[in-house]
């Protein structure tokens, strides 16, 4: 692909200093009179102009006059004859055909043509508007909206075909020769390469390489995008390029309301009128702004749809038209718009000239380019506003009047008072607000304001890619139809309230939000299967699914609340049991032997053993290890009768080979953990046995927790919790493994004299969720977050404990909890946790939203008819949980274990719970859709008896560190990076405001009227 | 002396009575339902069931059902049971007193100094739980309270004074009403004589009264049952189902079709790989290896030429490609 670049070069500075002098002059007036509803029309500046523009208002009668602050006739601008007399003689033709697609045309295409029809298209604007915006010309060429070189990079590095952090890929190269390069800018970008035929086949980062130039190329200055002229049903694409696509306005429709007579009314793809504006409202900045770019939509209450779900105008919780081509969420509880939309700002009046032209330099991301941040109006806890940008730049529309500070729109003229930050901490100040005061301390230095501050996260966890060689597709900077469709906009997972935070590259904390981080499946011209969800990795050999800093855009005055972060290892990337991709191959254990198993996540009913391994020994209990980056196995664990462990090499996977035997000295070993470096056993009366596993053939004992009856165990670092049998729930810091320190313990029956029965315990940590706090959306209000243990409690049922304050824990066993946990004799072994969005129903009966669930599995009835089943129960109020009608279907066999099962049939991702039998798979629930229809699908493997565990291979997508502070995913923003252990800890550790719940002496929760209700739906 | 053993027998017989008592206070419920007139008394004009049904009230030779008569009855016996079985936990908690002396040793290997006790510098589990064990309260973890954790443990029986069982036992309620000639709702070791459990009689008796109640006779049950599956499970290898093919091939085709399946009919479709309707020799070899082959090539290679192709895999194909490392299309032997 020849490599063309623009060499930008400055005017002489004599002609400088004149247009400078005109401009001085003239840009007030311009702006002023271009503002006004009347502008004189072209035909009263033809007269003044002369005979140059004569002929054109002949046929263009009524057109409006596009430049009125400085004489221009159209030929200035446009070219063409000015005398012909007819439209073939007047207008510029083009001399050769302009291709009726999405391309990006050549650098040096048709120049006369193409400035004929917009003569801000950047190929020729030096020419066009160059002359007297040299300047501003300059910037935006090579401002990031021209060259898009951040959008590009992040895939690169994430594919491990480039190993810089420093995206340096643009439409076209660029070099930036004026001699001032300031740190972490760019000397020059290079352009997109396409799809190299010589790359392996078989590799991700092959096929991943094809899709920039196919997918990628429609938001920036060089091209239309998608709305090409008389393209129908793009409404909120038309547009304009080069300065037209921020400076001329288009309606939604396309259709120009022109008084130009000559234009074709019914034609999308016409600006509104020949005029510009530099009161660029939020609506063309959506232009580019929505879909992936997603904060054009946050900013207004929008997001985009979770696949599957219903939407349209019968639907509540999604807009009403299409735009873009599709309907979006706009949901007052799950979406609440940006404060500053809903106080009617628009985009530039916090975006600079600078930020949206760019400041001359080469930057290769947002992070760099824009300066434009909350302090700059806000000013900090320390001091006001000092009026001035990041970058050191007035902020040209704010304003201070002694103690008032405004903002006046660049789009409306109105009048925004701006809150000073200083003044909220500040007693005896009418902003006062003493929670805010609490929060907004030096203490929380180091945070962005938008970390607190941003109302609602939506991250697509998991985002597919695919690549098909049967079809083509136009390369778009090509013009070459090649081998292989791509698509792009498949998302696996969809929530909306998660927070994930780390450093950015100015060393503050920030939240993090997934970007372009793919999975990705490929086949070839025969429609075989190359790629099936591979996963990349980058040059680091880090995963390349990745997390980065993120403003959001859904800034909101109701802050996060402190535990959120001061009680979430989530937040800091150790993972959760959600998000959890469940791969090709699992485990499964009998008395005598480990069994390959190979999931076919389509059928699950087709899962089958692939392989059996004797193992030597009477098995008890096992897990596996799985390396962080792909999640493959590595090496099992199994804890086999005697107290030994056995450690199996697992790297042939149909073949496993043990490696060593290990006594450890185990008593009664029920559960295994492995996470991280660690190996958790939890071994009955043994207590909980605790083994590095750093070097993972030689597992060493570094502790013995003693507990009364340890039967399983679940980590939220640096917490480990303990189903405790008869002693209930133990609760331990094991951030220390030598030296773990006991933190609480908790009696599940209270003042009952019965002895506890923990069996299974599962850790979830739940974000708070928004909701409209009053009818117009104004407010919004946030449900409660908590750290939650959820126990099965054998013959008493259930409990869920808050443990927020570990040390403190609230057992949420109020008078809904105990009328809702009521069963028929019941025996709860098992349970499992698991966040769903729910798909909504068709024609909006049944609202899409995302909810907790707890899965029981429960043995009830009389004796000689007892049965198994699994209920399901929505937890997204743990105080108030709701049992799940009509969906408690039965299950057969049973080792107690319930697994959850994510597996994603493109273009869906479903749900299961797996209740593993003794004979075998045991029964899958589709628990998709909600509430469940209860559909179980049997699956029996002749031949296996008496299963004993089971493990299932799963990619934890927002695991993205591990507990010793080892990334697993990599960053791929420069200088960014997530929060050291130590760091962690100090978080996790700071005292947060005390709850006011009352309990009585043995935790439990007295009043539920002491706990506001949260939303649920 | 003598005043212990005067306690454990009040105790004893209060226990005893109050089972009595609330089977007393069931029977004595039922029975006022039934005696619409409250007269103390029961007569057949009185019941709306039938003449069989009236008999089993317990009814007198003059033909009146009395409170007492209705005590003894088998209809009295049942409901009794059955609000037993209603009430009573479905099977027993783990026994945290048997559990102590487990605890305490598994604690004494937290001696780190060897010094034969764990002290409180040596502990690294929760205060309460060390109270706990440090039965003698001398603020140590040590062989002493072993001993006395085996002392106050109640007689726990060795399981492996219970016989070997071949099968399970019957329900507990049939149990009685077989054997529970006094209808005192428990069987002496004299009533079980007869019966393949009366081995078992000594373990059964937890609290020694010479009488197994119902609740002593489930506990036995569960542990039989426990057993009997234990020893079953995992000691057979698995059998595939044996398919007489050339037999039940009656026209020769070389496929058997629903119609000439004589088998189980949920195994056509586990055997029925193309789902066609039609057995072939190929799909019944492969049903057979995936159920008795161990190694992967054992199941899946069925031609013997030491390679596995998809075909033969005939799983899911995101499945194969991990199995196949290098990626050749194939899962050779030394792949696995």
């Amino acid at each position: 692909m020849p490599r063309t670049h623009v060499a930008v070069s400055r005017p002489s500075p004599k002609t400088r200093r004149v247009w400078r002098a005109w401009i001085a002059f003239a840009a007030p007036i311009a702006a002023v009179l271009t503002s006004l509803l009347q502008t004189p029309s072209l035909d009263a500046r033809t007269a003044e102009a002369g005979p140059r523009a004569e002929g054109c208002v002949t046929c263009h009668a009524g057109i409006e006059d596009i430049h009125p602050g400085f004489p221009l006739s159209c030929v200035d601008c446009h070219g063409g004859d000015p005398k012909a007399t007819d439209v073939e003689g007047a207008h510029v033709r083009p001399s050769r055909p302009i291709p009726a697609d999405e391309r990006v045309l050549p650098e040096r295409h048709d120049l006369a043509y193409l400035r004929f029809v917009n003569p801000s298209n950047l190929r020729v604007v030096r020419e066009a508007c160059g002359d007297c915006h040299g300047t501003i010309v300059d910037r935006v060429l090579k401002s990031l909206h021209a060259t898009t070189s951040g959008h590009l990079g992040d895939g690169f590095y994430e594919h491990g075909l480039t190993d810089s952090k420093r995206p340096y890929y643009g439409v076209f190269a660029v070099r930036d020769e004026d001699g001032d390069v300031p740190e972490g800018a760019l000397t020059a970008v290079e352009q997109v390469p396409g799809f190299d035929k010589r790359g392996h086949r078989d590799r991700i980062e092959t096929h991943y390489a094809d899709l920039p130039r196919k997918a990628c190329m429609h938001c920036h200055l060089w091209s239309e995008g998608r709305a090409v002229d008389g393209r129908l049903g793009l409404d909120g694409d038309y547009r304009g390029e080069g300065c037209a696509a921020c400076h001329v306005t288009y309606a939604d429709d396309g259709r120009s309301r022109s008084a130009d007579q000559s234009i074709d009314h019914t034609e999308p793809g016409h600006p509104l009128a020949h005029r510009f504006t530099s009161a660029i409202p939020t609506d063309t900045c959506t232009r580019c702004h929505y879909g992936d770019a997603s904060i054009g939509l946050h900013f207004r209450g929008l997001a985009q749809l979770v696949p599957g779900m219903p939407a349209g105008p019968d639907v509540e919780g999604t807009t009403d038209r299409l735009q873009n081509g599709v309907f979006y969420i706009r949901d007052r509880d799950m979406t609440p718009p940006d404060v500053h939309h809903q106080a009617g700002m628009h985009c530039i009046d916090c975006h600079t000239g600078a930020d949206a032209m760019g400041d001359g330099n080469l930057w290769p991301q947002m992070d760099h380019a824009v300066e434009i941040e909350c302090e700059s109006c806000h000013g900090t806890v320390d001091d006001v506003s000092d009026l001035t940008t990041s970058h050191g730049r007035r902020v040209p529309n704010l304003h201070r009047d002694g103690d008032e500070f405004f903002l006046v729109s660049k789009v409306t003229g109105r009048r925004h008072r701006v809150k000073q930050s200083r003044h909220v901490v500040t007693p005896g100040h009418p902003d006062y607000r003493p929670a805010a005061a609490a929060a907004m301390n030096q203490s929380h230095g180091r945070l962005e304001c938008y970390t607190c501050h941003s109302g609602w996260n939506v991250d697509f966890f998991g985002f597919h890619f695919d690549r098909n060689e049967q079809f083509t597709q136009l390369d778009l900077i090509s013009g070459d139809r090649t081998p292989g469709r791509v698509t792009t906009q498949e998302k696996v997972f969809a929530t909306f309230n998660q927070l994930r935070l780390g450093f950015n590259h100015e060393g503050r904390i920030a939240p993090y939000m997934v970007g372009f981080s793919t999975l990705g499946s490929a086949r070839d011209a025969d429609g075989e299967i190359l790629l099936h969800q591979a996963t990349p990795e980058t040059k680091a050999g880090l995963s390349g699914i990745t997390l980065v800093p993120h403003q959001v855009h859904t800034t909101r005055p109701e802050a996060r609340t402190c535990v959120e972060c001061h009680r979430s290892p989530t937040t800091y990337g150790l993972g959760s049991v959600n998000f959890r991709l469940t791969r090709e191959l699992g485990y499964a254990l009998t008395p005598q032997s480990l069994l390959t198993l190979a999931v076919d996540t389509r059928n699950l009913a087709r899962t089958q053993p692939v392989a059996e391994f004797d193992l030597g020994a009477p098995a008890e209990a096992f897990t596996v290890r799985t390396d962080p980056v792909h999640a493959r196995s590595t090496h099992a664990y199994v804890a086999v009768e005697g107290g030994d462990l056995l450690v199996l090499d697992l790297a042939v996977a149909s073949s496993p080979r043990i490696v060593r035997r290990i006594p450890t000295g185990l008593l009664d070993p029920r559960k295994l953990l492995a996470q991280g470096d660690h190996l958790y056993v939890a071994d009955g009366t043994g207590g909980v046995t605790i083994l590095d596993i750093a070097r993972p053939e030689n597992p060493t004992r570094v502790s013995i927790l003693p507990c009364a009856d340890a039967r399983d165990v679940a980590l939220q670092w640096p917490w480990l919790a303990v189903a405790d049998g008869s002693a209930g729930l133990s609760v331990f810091d094991v951030s220390n493994p030598a030296q773990p320190a006991p933190v609480s313990l908790v009696d599940l029956n209270g003042g009952d004299a019965r002895a506890n029965e923990a069996l299974d315990v599962e850790l979830f940590f739940q974000y708070s969720r928004t909701f409209a706090a009053d009818p117009d959306g104004a407010r919004i209000g946030r449900t409660d977050a908590r750290l939650l243990a959820c126990v099965a409690c054998g013959l008493d049922g259930v409990r869920i404990v808050d443990l927020t304050r570990p040390d403190a824990p609230v057992v949420l066993h109020g008078a809904t909890a105990r009328n809702t946990f009521r069963f028929a004799r019941g025996d709860v072994r098992g349970l499992a946790v698991h966040t769903v969005f729910d798909i909504g129903t068709e024609g909006g009966g049944l609202r899409s939203a995302e909810h907790d669930y707890l899965y029981v599995l429960v043995e009830e009835g009389e004796d000689g008819n007892r049965q198994r089943r699994v209920r399901t129960y929505d937890i997204s109020d743990p105080v108030r949980p709701r049992a799940m009608p009509d969906s408690s279907p039965r299950v057969y066999g049973g080792t107690g274990e319930l697994h959850v099962l994510c597996a994603y049939n493109e273009p869906f991702l479903q749900h299961f719970v797996v209740a593993a039998g003794a004979g075998g798979l045991g029964t899958a629930i589709d628990v998709s859709k909600a509430p469940s229809t209860g559909t179980a699908i049997a699956a029996t493997w002749d031949g296996v008896q008496g299963l004993r565990g089971l493990f299932l291979e799963e990619l934890a997508l927002d695991r993205l560190q591990d507990e010793r502070g080892r990334w697993s995913k990599d960053i791929s923003h420069e200088d960014c990076r997530y929060l050291t252990p130590d760091e962690m800890l100090r978080a996790l550790r700071t005292g947060v405001p005390d709850t006011t719940v009352r309990t009585d002496p043995y935790g439990f929760l007295l009043e539920e009227r002491d706990v506001p209700r949260g939303r649920t739906r | 002396m003598l005043r212990s053993a005067l306690v454990i027998l009040a105790s004893l017989g209060l226990a005893a009575t109050s089972f009595a008592q609330s089977a007393d206070v069931v029977t004595a419920e039922a029975f006022a339902r039934l005696d619409r007139n409250g007269d103390g008394r029961v007569v057949r004009s009185e019941f709306p069931g039938s003449d069989a049904q009236f008999r089993d009230l317990g009814a007198g030779a003059d033909g009146v059902v009395t409170l007492d008569g209705f005590r003894k009855s088998p209809f009295a016996r049942r409901i009794a049971a059955a609000r037993s079985r209603n009430e009573a936990e479905p099977r027993p908690r783990d026994d945290a007193d048997r559990q102590l002396g487990e605890r305490i040793d598994a604690a004494l290997r937290l001696d780190a100094n060897r010094d034969g006790r764990v002290s409180r510098g040596e502990w690294m589990g929760h205060e309460s739980h060390f109270l706990e064990l440090d039965l003698d309260g001398d603020g140590d973890i040590d062989r002493k309270d072993r001993s006395e954790a085996a002392r106050r443990a109640p007689a726990a029986p060795d399981l492996d004074d219970l016989p070997a069982f071949r099968r399970e036992l019957e329900p507990v309620d049939k149990l009685l009403d077989r054997f529970d000639r006094d209808r005192d709702g428990s069987l002496s070791e004299a009533e079980l004589r007869e019966h393949r459990a009366a081995p078992a009689f000594a373990w059964a008796d937890r609290d020694r009264d010479g009488l197994l109640s119902a609740a002593e006779l489930e506990r036995l049950a569960n542990e039989v049952r426990a057993r009997v599956r234990a020893r079953n499970l995992g000691k057979a290898r698995p059998a595939a189902y044996v398919v007489p093919f050339s037999t039940w091939d009656r026209d020769n085709d070389g496929r058997i079709s629903t119609a000439e399946w004589k088998g189980p009919a949920y195994l056509v479709a586990r055997i029925d790989r193309d789902r066609d309707a039609h057995l072939t020799k190929d799909e019944v070899d492969r049903y057979v290896r995936s159920v008795e082959g161990t190694t992967f090539h054992e199941r899946f290679d069925l031609d013997g030429d030491g390679r596995v192709t998809l075909e033969e895999f005939a799983g899911p194909p995101s499945a194969f490609r991990r199995l196949d490392r290098n990626g050749d299309g194939v899962v050779s032997r030394a792949e696995g």
